[in-house]
């Protein structure tokens, strides 16, 4: 990732705007319709995301996400939900980076990554 | 690879070759370091093993002890196995594979913290290959977390009060072992 920790926050991200993240089975707690992201999810410095926004520029589905990753879950998190901590939103969308990546970046608490985990919305939830 | 926890709870796990990072890490590592002495009877054997048939690793757990292991270590052993990071980017993204140092960390934790027959939490790797146990009740959460370059930690969320409770790991054990005993 070439982008710096004290970048600023992208307000041109919206705040309605979802954060798209991958979640692997191994990162799923619950089973069936109770199954929703572990906060191991969000805790990553540089939490990987897909921007909603740009994907709908660029005309393609938000499961596209998962193109590469057909087992996986996709989960979402508003970016104003994010907001609500000291974490700036950025692009990241230079090659060989997907065309819709942004980063979520800074030290994670558990405080953090457990609101997360509250507010989350499934996009493609866990198949059964 | 080869590491040691604790069981029952309090009974060190350490010889000088193998004391986890949590030990290491704080100032109680005095207390395991004198019944460290005690360790001579304690019998060590191998009772699990963590393999990747594909990458061909093999992760080997040893217990340090005379007593039965506590009823959580079969269901936390069988979600460690099915959930171990084993590559980088095991998670889709930058993932560091699963460290076995943490996980030993953890199990010492778990061992310190849990009551013999409490309910076993769930394991869940870490993007920076430290590793956590946690347990939910609906919205209700804790967890006890393992990161690669910090001290052992917990975190509870009561939805009902709205609460919330994070520490370094061996603080405020007593209230610890209050929250697991209500999963």
């Amino acid at each position: 990732m070439s982008v710096p920790h004290e970048a600023e926050d992208d307000k041109s991200i919206l705040d309605e705007d979802r954060l798209l993240r991958r979640v692997r089975a191994n990162q799923l707690v619950g089973v069936g319709a109770s199954a929703r992201p572990s906060s191991a999810v969000f805790k990553a410095e540089e939490l990987s995301v897909n921007i909603e926004s740009l994907m709908v520029q660029q005309g393609r589905p938000l499961a596209d996400a998962l193109e590469k990753y057909p087992e996986e879950s996709l989960a979402s998190v508003r970016a104003d939900e994010v907001r609500k901590f000291p974490h700036p939103i950025v692009r990241d969308t230079a090659p060989p980076n997907d065309p819709a990546h942004g980063l979520v970046l800074g030290k994670k608490k558990d405080s953090f990554a457990n609101a997360m985990v509250r507010c989350h919305q499934w996009i493609v939830p866990p198949q059964d | 690879m080869s590491f040691l926890f604790a069981t029952p709870a309090g009974t060190p796990a350490l010889t000088r070759t193998n004391e986890s990072a949590w030990v290491q890490r704080h100032a109680t590592s005095a207390v395991f370091s004198s019944r460290e002495q005690m360790h001579s009877s304690f019998e060590r054997r191998e009772i699990g093993k963590i393999e990747s048939p594909a990458r061909g690793q093999r992760i080997r757990i040893t217990h340090l002890g005379n007593q039965e292991l506590p009823e959580w270590f079969v269901p936390v052993f069988e979600s460690l196995e099915a959930r171990w990071g084993w590559e980088i980017g095991w998670d889709g993204y930058d993932a560091l594979p699963t460290d076995a140092k943490r996980v030993a960390e953890l199990l010492n934790c778990l061992a310190l913290a849990m009551p013999l027959s409490a309910r076993a939490p769930t394991i869940t790797p870490l993007a920076d290959g430290g590793v956590q146990a946690e347990w939910h009740k609906g919205e209700t959460v804790l967890e006890i977390v393992v990161p690669r370059d910090e001290p052992a930690r917990f975190y509870f969320y009561g939805s009902e009060e709205n609460r919330e409770e994070a520490a370094s790991f061996p603080d405020s054990l007593p209230l610890l072992r209050e929250l697991i005993g209500r999963f």
